[in-house]
């Protein structure tokens, strides 16, 4: 008799949650971050997800995992894939209430980086989701217009980003803008980035990375400085930064730098 | 030495003498004297000597004046004129003590030389060090010494050059040296306000003595201090750190520690905060300010100051935190997730039991890698493969949630070797809003350990074990 009543309870709860997962789509739509940019930016979008009902969902770990990007540029082209996913990342379950909003930027360089001006169109699909409903908007693909490579450009693009990061309101919006900042691989970012580094904003290690990419003088001057900071991890991660440019440049001049830099101070005596 | 005394009253007088020959020092003193309303007086060092209360080949005294009276009401000056009036030099009294003091131009040539007294006119001992500043202020020559309580320190800056005679560092000054600037301070920042200085640069030619003063450097209101460092501060509930005072020095325009004059502190709000000697504790969520106030430290702005070195009152305030943090970081699955995948899942809290509070948090991980630079697994067995290292990824702190995978790099060679090597990983928090944005330790020293190794039957297999949860492929391809 008790097992009869627990069924008769169960069933329907559980029917009318699968119910309202198939039945109600979540509107799925992607905003360019920017509509025009230069070449070395990031391409990034926002993507906005709404519902008119109460509904959980799983976007992938980082929350992206699960998010399937398009991009047509203008060499004719067609890229699909899903952003990389790090060793270490948070549960993408997302619960939507009913007129609620979800908004995340998504730095699309680890899949596509710009540098052919032209028109980027951006689309995305959400998979690994069988019980829910996505309805993609009919503004997608988001059409993002890459400009011609402008120095002055970027360089405010990075003052930008470094503005972003030290203003931000959240560690997750922190981390975003030092995503996009340290995928511009170009040497007008290194001051940015100096200013930045070891100001106890949490994202160190991805500005250094950075710096081992840009491989320039001006970069090996700021990790020879991160390589003498408190942070032991840091200082670590500036000497394999410094040893990477070392077995990569073919500039001799840049080669010597990076190893002057890796030795130790020399005591001064007058 | 004259003495006048100021105002409608009597005054007594009492003078002492600590002076110095050429081979030692001594302490005499006069009997007291007594000064009528507006009386000036004399006392006549050379019949002291005469008399044999100061012996007759003493050629430096420190003077010591005290009176019954307010300061500046009895008036005294050091005066030495040879028989004709023609030649001399003066000297005024100084009623102020300070840590502090910079000197300006010394002179040493054939002609000259500069003689810096620099006395402790407390009662207990202190450490000072005359620094000489030379080459354009490129170059510098510091002397250290301990002065008793009432002592001085005499030194004569020709000697110093002539007999090339170290610093504390083994330097010497220039045979060819003959100007420069100069700073007096003690040494310990203790903060006690014992020093006071005075220089002599005799003329041999013309026989004529410039007395110069040095300068009080203090912290003025109007440079930028006091101010408490770190503003604003971070502390969790329950947390104590350590807060400070500094100021701008009014001479160097350096910030300098002068926690030493504030030795009372409150909060003002102990509902929130409490503040103690230095020390910030957290009590429930929330801001407010930290406070620290001195009855006395030195305002000198590094001008000439006649009246003697300035002591105002001085308080300073800064803003205050109680802020949420990473607690209770602990591991809920650890398991095999197949070909070779270890898959961790890690939660946490916030400390005010809110996860959205930790919106300026991030917690990370850290792996670290045997030697240096980054790690290239060894292939074979592995496939090409290199790691960042340390590698280190961070993410918000908010979902309260991490999961971690360890994954076989980039797979195998199809020839296998035995191989094993461990990495070091820890799990770490910041918040940009507490302890400066440092990282903090959640776990440390977790192993991780890959191993590619024979089986009896000779085939081969990959094992990866943490935190004692093992994942393997077995037997590989």
């Amino acid at each position: 008799m008790k097992h009869t009543l627990l069924l008769f309870i169960v069933l329907p709860i559980a029917f009318a949650y699968s119910a309202a997962q198939v039945a109600t789509p979540i509107q799925v739509g992607l905003v360019p971050k920017e509509k025009v940019i230069v070449a070395g930016q990031p391409l990034a979008v926002t993507l906005e997800l709404k519902s008119s009902s109460l509904l959980r969902f799983d976007l992938g770990a980082n929350h992206t995992a699960n998010l399937r990007f398009t991009i047509n540029g203008p060499t004719g082209r067609k890229i699909e894939s899903q952003l990389p996913t790090p060793d270490f990342t948070v549960p993408g379950m997302i619960t939507l209430s009913p007129g609620m909003t979800y908004l995340q930027t998504i730095n699309l360089a680890p899949i596509l980086k710009a540098e052919v001006p032209g028109l980027y169109q951006v689309g995305v699909e959400i998979v690994g989701n069988p019980n829910v409903i996505f309805k993609v908007d009919s503004e997608i693909p988001a059409n993002i217009l890459v400009n011609p490579k402008d120095s002055e450009q970027l360089r405010l693009a990075c003052e930008e980003l470094g503005r972003r990061i030290e203003v931000a309101s959240s560690s997750s919006d922190r981390l975003e803008a030092a995503s996009e900042l340290a995928s511009i691989r170009d040497p007008v970012a290194v001051p940015t980035i100096q200013k930045l580094l070891r100001h106890g904003l949490s994202i160190d290690s991805e500005l250094i990375n950075s710096l081992a990419e840009i491989g320039n003088a001006d970069a090996i001057e700021v990790l020879r400085s991160s390589a003498t900071g408190p942070d032991p991890d840091l200082v670590l991660l500036s000497r394999s930064a410094l040893l990477r440019i070392k077995s990569r440049t073919s500039d001799e001049g840049l080669r010597k730098l990076a190893d002057e830099a890796l030795q130790p101070k020399q005591a001064t005596t007058r | 030495v004259l003495l006048r005394n100021t105002t409608a009253k009597t005054a007594k007088i009492n003078l002492s003498f600590h002076w110095r020959n050429a081979v030692k020092d001594g302490r005499a003193s006069i009997p007291e004297i007594t000064l009528a309303p507006f009386e000036s007086h004399r006392v006549d060092v050379q019949a002291l000597q005469n008399f044999g209360a100061i012996p007759l080949d003493a050629f430096w005294a420190q003077v010591t004046m005290t009176t019954d009276t307010l300061p500046n009401e009895v008036m005294a000056v050091a005066a030495s004129y040879d028989a004709k009036l023609r030649y001399g030099a003066q000297t005024p009294f100084s009623d102020q003590l300070i840590a502090h003091l910079e000197g300006g131009q010394w002179q040493v040539d054939a002609n000259h030389t500069s003689l810096i007294a620099a006395g402790n006119g407390g009662t207990k001992e202190v450490q000072a060090a005359l620094t000489f500043f030379y080459d354009q202020g490129r170059k510098q020559y510091r002397l250290e010494k301990t002065i008793s309580a009432d002592d001085q320190w005499w030194v004569d800056i020709g000697q110093l050059i002539r007999s090339q005679i170290p610093d504390k560092n083994g330097n010497t000054l220039p045979p060819d040296l003959t100007s420069g600037a100069y700073r007096l301070q003690e040494v310990s920042e203790t903060h006690q306000d014992l020093l006071y200085e005075g220089k002599v640069i005799t003329d041999k030619t013309y026989g004529h003595a410039t007395y110069g003063c040095m300068v009080c450097c203090g912290y003025p209101q109007d440079s930028g201090g006091p101010f408490i460092l770190a503003n604003p501060t971070g502390v969790a509930v329950a947390d104590s750190t350590y807060a400070d005072v500094y100021g701008v020095n009014g001479c160097t325009g350096n910030a300098d520690w002068v926690g030493g004059y504030f030795p009372t502190w409150w909060s003002s709000d102990n509902s929130i905060l409490t503040a103690d000697d230095f020390q910030i504790t957290g009590v429930a969520l929330g801001s407010t300010y930290a406070n620290a106030s001195a009855s006395a430290m030195p305002s000198g702005d590094g001008e000439d100051s006649p009246d003697g070195c300035p002591f105002v009152p001085a308080q300073s305030t800064g803003t205050a935190n109680v802020v949420p943090i990473v607690t209770n970081f602990h591991q809920t699955i650890g398991r095999d997730q197949g070909n070779g995948v270890l898959g961790f899942e890690y939660h946490w809290n916030s400390s005010s039991g809110n996860l959205a509070d930790l919106s300026q948090c991030s917690v990370r991980e850290v792996v670290t890698y045997p030697g240096s630079g980054d790690y290239a697994w060894s292939s074979p067995p592995y496939a090409t493969h290199s790691e960042t290292n340390p590698t280190i990824l961070a993410t918000a702190a908010t979902g309260g949630v991490g999961n971690d995978v360890h994954s076989p790099g980039s797979g195998f060679t199809s020839t296998y070797v035995s191989n094993s090597f461990t990495a070091t990983q820890k799990y770490q928090f910041s918040c940009t809003n507490y302890n400066s944005g440092t990282w903090n330790d959640l776990v440390t020293g977790i192993s991780i350990v890959r191993t590619v190794s024979q089986n009896a039957d000779s085939s081969w297999k990959y094992t990866i074990t943490k935190s004692g949860v093992s994942a393997s492929i077995n037997p590989l391809p």
